[in-house]
C-alpha cells in the first residue's frame, strides 16, 4: 500500500508493539527482566576465549551459543532477537515493501571481518581471501540485509554506524521513516557480538575495569564489555490498529548531537548530550518535569558517568533544587556494554519499565557521585512513588555522539 | 513550508579536490584510473586517492596530522562545503551545524591496522590505543565536528551504495523539523587494497572500476542566513521501492513540480540512465559512475555535489530541475529534486 498523501494523527504517532531480546542473561526479553528483579548481574568469566594475556577475566558473554559454521556471532544473536520480536508482534514474515528495517551496530559481523583482515595480513594473496565469495558481506551494514530478509522487509533499509549511540539513532530513524509515511511498520535496534578486536581496544585505551563494573560509584574504574541484540517492532499506531496489535509503548521523540570537543572523551561541560535531551523532550512535546524514570548510559568510566551528571543538573536543574529529581539507573552493570546495541537494549528495558511500573536497578552501586541530588536505584528493581508515564533514555559514544529518546506508556484511549 | 537552500559543494576525488574536478572527470578530461597490482598476475584499477594531502585542512587543524584516511575525505569535504558557504568565518552560526555521512565500508582500513596486536608470549602486544579510537565509523562527523565546532545533530550511516542518500533523506527531515538549521550532508569511502582483491573475486559483482573519495553539501534552512549566496534549492527527497518512473514521478507530484521542468537527471548506474531517458526524454541524463568509478558510500555525495554545482551554471535558468538518482539497499532507490531558485 502506497503511503497517504494526508496522514491522520494515528499515521504520525509511533507505537511499539514488540520487543526481542538476547543479552548475557540469556535468549529472551522475560530473561533479562528476571535478573533486572533480582538485581543480579549476569557478567561471568569470558569463556569464548582464554582472556589471561590481557589482565581481565569478566565479560557479559551470551552463554550456551551452539556455533554455527559460516555464522558470526552478532548475527546469531541478531537471528535469535528477531525471531523474538517476531512472534511478540505477531508479525508474519511476507514479503512486505512497506516493512522496513533500521539497525546500530558498532562493529557488525566483526568476527567474520577480522578473520579475513587476519588471513590478509598473513598472506595477502588474491584467490585466498574472502570465505563468503561476497564481497558485501563484509559491510558493516551486513546484518540489516540478513533481518531484511529473514522477515520479508522489502522496504527502507538503513544501518547507523555511531558505536555507543548507533542502535538509539536508528530507532530514532526508525520513527522518522514512519511518520514521513515511507514504512508502515519498522523493526528497529541493534546486535553487537563480544570480541577480542574489541576487548584488546578497550582494554588498550584503558577503558576496562578491573572489579565489578559499578556505574555511578565514586569508585567506578571502567567499564565491562557485554554483547547482545535488542528489537523494537516499531509501527504506526494506524497500522497497529489496523492490525488489532497489542501496543505495549509510545515512542514520543528523539534526539541526537555533537559534542564537538574530543574524539573519545566527553565535553566535561555536557553541552552535547543536554541538546540532545533538549531535542528529544521537544520533538516529544514534554519538559523536563514530565519524566518518571531515566534510563542513563552509565558506562562505569570515570569521564561518561559524571558527564552525564553534569547533563541532567542542566536539564533538571528545578526539580534537583526543589528535590524531586527522577529515578535514575544503568543497565550495564547486569548485562554489560554492548556499544551498538546498548541504545536497543535501554530503550527495551524501559518499555518494560513503564509496562510494570518498576525502576530497574543499578547493581554495585554503593557511593553514588552527584552530591545526594540524584536518586539512584540500587540493588533491586523498585516501585515509583507515582505512576510511571515517560521515561528518558540516554546514550553517548565515541566521535562525541549523545543520542536520547522518550518513551511514554501505553494508555489506550 | 521551510525552504531549503544548497549554499556549498565540496568533492574529494582521484582528479583532486572540489567539485570541479568532478566535472572534469565526467567530461572525460581527467587522469586515466591507477592501477594496482594485487600479485604479480593481477592487476586492479582503482579510482585511488590514497593518503589526502589537502594544504588548507592542514591549515585549518593542528592536528590533521593525526587523522586517518577515510576521515580526512569527509573532513575536507566538510572544510570545502563550510568554506564556499563563507561559514569557515562565523564560528558562532557553525555551533548551529550538524553533519550527516553516509558510507557503506566506514572505518575498515583502521579496523585493519588495527588487528596487528597479537598474543605473545602469554601478553597482549602491538595493540596501539591510537589507531583504536578511530576504529568507528563516524569518525569523519567527528573529526570535522571537533575541528570546526559543529555542534548540531549528527548520524552516520553505514547503508551501503545509498548511504549518502540515506543521510540527505534523514537531512531534509532534520532541517524541516526545525531540529537544525543547517547540517553538512555527503558521503565518504575508502578502499585498501583488501577490498580491491574482495571485488576481483566476487563473481556476483557488477564490474565497475572503484573509486574512493568523499563528496558533501551544505543544505540550510531559508531562515538561518537570510541574503547568503545560494546554489541551487533542494525541494525534497523521495525513496521508493518500484520503478524508476514511479519513484520519480511520486517526489516531482509531492514537491508540485511538472515533469518539464526537469532538464537534467544524474543517474545511479547504466540501467537508470535507460529509465530515465525513457521517462524525461527531452532531458539531459549524466551517469558520473561511468568515468568517475564506483565510490559506493560516496557516490550519493558526489552526485549531490555535481548536481548542486551544475545547477549554478548560466546554462541552467531559474526554474530548472536537477533530479538526482541513486539505488539503495535492497529494492529501494532515491531521488533528491535540486531546483535553481527564481529569487536568489
Amino acid at each position: 500500500m502506497p503511503p497517504s498523501p494526508s496522514p491522520s494523527a494515528e499515521d504520525l504517532r509511533v507505537v511499539v508493539t514488540g520487543l526481542g531480546l538476547v543479552s548475557a542473561a540469556g535468549v529472551g526479553v522475560e530473561n533479562a527482566w528476571s535478573q533486572l528483579l533480582a538485581g543480579e548481574t549476569s557478567i561471568t568469566p569470558i569463556r569464548s576465549f582464554d582472556p589471561r594475556p590481557w589482565g581481565l577475566e569478566v565479560a557479559g558473554e551470551v552463554q550456551g551459543l551452539e556455533r554455527e559454521e559460516g555464522v558470526d556471532r552478532a548475527e546469531q544473536l541478531l537471528r535469535l532477537a528477531t525471531d523474538e520480536v517476531m512472534a511478540d508482534a505477531g508479525w508474519d514474515r511476507t514479503p512486505d515493501s512497506r516493512l522496513g528495517v533500521v539497525l546500530g551496530t558498532c562493529q557488525g559481523a566483526i568476527e567474520r571481518v577480522r578473520g579475513l583482515h587476519r588471513r590478509y595480513l598473513q598472506r595477502p594473496v588474491v584467490g585466498e581471501v574472502g570465505d563468503e565469495g561476497r564481497f558485501a558481506a563484509y559491510r558493516p551494514g551486513y546484518g540489516t540485509e540478513r533481518a531484511a530478509s529473514w522477515i520479508g522487509a522489502r522496504g527502507p533499509r538503513a544501518t547507523v554506524g555511531m558505536v555507543c549511540v548507533s542502535s538509539a539513532v536508528a530507532i530514532w530513524h526508525g520513527m522518522d521513516l514512519l511518520r514521513r509515511g515511507a514504512a508502515d511498520r519498522v523493526l528497529v535496534g541493534g546486535f553487537e557480538g563480544f570480541s577480542p578486536f574489541v576487548f584488546t581496544g578497550f582494554q588498550c585505551i584503558g577503558a576496562l575495569a578491573k572489579g565489578p563494573l559499578r556505574p555511578f560509584d565514586e569508585q567506578r574504574d571502567g567499564t565491562v564489555l557485554g554483547e547482545g541484540a535488542a528489537l523494537l517492532a516499531l509501527e504506526t499506531l494506524s497500522s497497529a490498529k489496523a492490525r488489532g496489535a497489542r501496543v505495549r509503548a509510545e515512542l514520543l521523540g528523539g534526539g541526537v548531537s555533537a559534542d564537538g570537543f574530543h574524539m573519545t572523551a566527553p565535553d566535561p561541560k555536557a553541552g552535547g548530550l543536554e541538546r540532545a535531551i533538549r531535542m528529544a523532550l521537544a520533538e516529544a512535546g514534554l519538559g523536563p518535569e514530565d519524566i518518571d524514570y531515566i534510563s542513563a548510559h552509565g558506562t562505569g568510566t570515570a569521564f561518561n558517568d559524571q558527564m552525564e551528571i553534569v547533563a541532567f543538573n542542566k536539564v533538571f536543574a528545578d526539580r534537583v533544587a526543589q528535590g524531586t529529581a527522577p529515578p535514575i539507573s544503568s543497565k550495564k552493570s547486569i548485562f554489560g556494554h554492548t556499544l551498538g546495541a546498548a541504545g536497543a537494549l535501554d530503550a527495551l528495558l524501559s518499555v518494560l519499565a513503564l509496562e510494570r511500573e518498576l525502576v530497574p536497578p543499578t547493581v554495585a552501586l554503593a557511593e553514588p557521585i552527584g552530591g545526594g541530588s540524584w536518586d539512584f536505584v540500587r540493588g533491586r528493581a523498585r516501585p515509583t512513588e507515582s505512576p510511571m508515564r515517560r521515561v528518558l533514555s540516554t546514550n553517548s559514544a565515541f566521535g562525541g555522539n549523545n543520542s536520547a529518546l522518550v518513551l511514554s506508556r501505553w494508555e489506550a484511549a | 513550508m521551510t525552504r531549503l537552500f544548497v549554499t556549498g559543494a565540496g568533492a574529494v576525488c582521484f582528479e583532486g579536490l572540489g567539485v570541479d574536478t568532478l566535472r572534469r572527470v565526467h567530461a572525460g578530461q581527467g587522469r586515466p584510473w591507477d592501477e594496482e597490482l594485487l600479485s604479480p598476475a593481477q592487476a586492479v584499477r582503482i579510482g585511488r586517492v590514497g593518503r589526502l594531502q589537502d594544504p588548507e585542512s592542514a591549515a585549518a587543524y593542528d592536528r590533521w596530522g593525526q587523522i586517518d584516511t577515510y576521515s580526512r575525505y569527509g573532513f575536507s569535504v566538510t572544510r570545502q562545503v563550510l568554506a564556499e558557504a563563507s561559514l569557515l568565518q562565523d564560528p558562532e552560526r557553525r555551533l548551529q551545524v550538524g553533519v550527516v555521512l553516509g558510507t557503506a565500508w566506514g572505518c575498515v582500513e583502521e579496523n585493519q591496522r588495527f588487528e596487528r596486536w597479537d598474543v605473545v608470549d602469554g601478553k597482549v602486544v602491538g595493540a596501539a590505543p591510537i589507531v583504536f579510537k578511530v576504529t568507528v565509523d563516524n569518525a569523519p562527523a567527528g573529526w570535522a565536528a571537533v575541528a570546526f565546532g559543529l555542534r548540531g545533530p549528527t548520524e552516520t550511516f553505514v547503508s551501503g551504495d545509498g548511504a549518502a542518500f540515506e543521510a540527505v533523506w534523514s537531512a531534509e527531515s532534520i532541517l524541516r523539523r526545525g531540529v537544525a538549521p543547517a547540517l553538512v550532508v555527503g558521503g565518504v569511502e575508502r578502499f585498501v587494497d583488501l577490498h580491491l582483491a574482495l571485488a576481483a573475486l566476487d563473481p556476483t559483482r557488477h564490474g565497475a572500476v572503484l573509486s574512493e573519495g568523499a563528496g558533501a553539501i551544505l543544505v540550510e534552512r531559508d531562515d538561518f542566513r537570510p541574503g547568503r549566496r545560494v546554489l541551487s534549492e533542494l525541494l525534497g527527497v523521495g525513496r521508493a521501492c518500484g520503478t524508476f518512473a514511479e519513484g520519480a514521478e511520486q517526489l516531482l507530484r509531492r514537491c508540485e513540480i511538472p515533469h518539464r521542468s526537469v532538464v537534467r537527471i544524474v543517474a545511479g548506474g547504466p540501467a537508470a540512465g535507460q529509465d530515465a531517458r525513457a521517462s524525461f526524454p527531452g532531458a539531459e541524463v549524466i551517469e558520473p559512475k561511468a568515468l568517475l568509478g564506483e565510490p559506493h558510500g560516496a557516490y550519493g555525495g558526489w552526485a549531490l555535489a555535481l548536481a548542486a554545482g551544475a545547477a549554478d551554471g548560466p546554462a541552467r535558468g531559474p526554474g530548472a530541475c536537477t533530479l538526482v538518482h541513486g539505488h539503495g539497499e535492497g529494492e529501494e532507490q532515491f531521488f533528491v529534486l535540486l531546483r535553481v531558485p527564481e529569487d536568489r
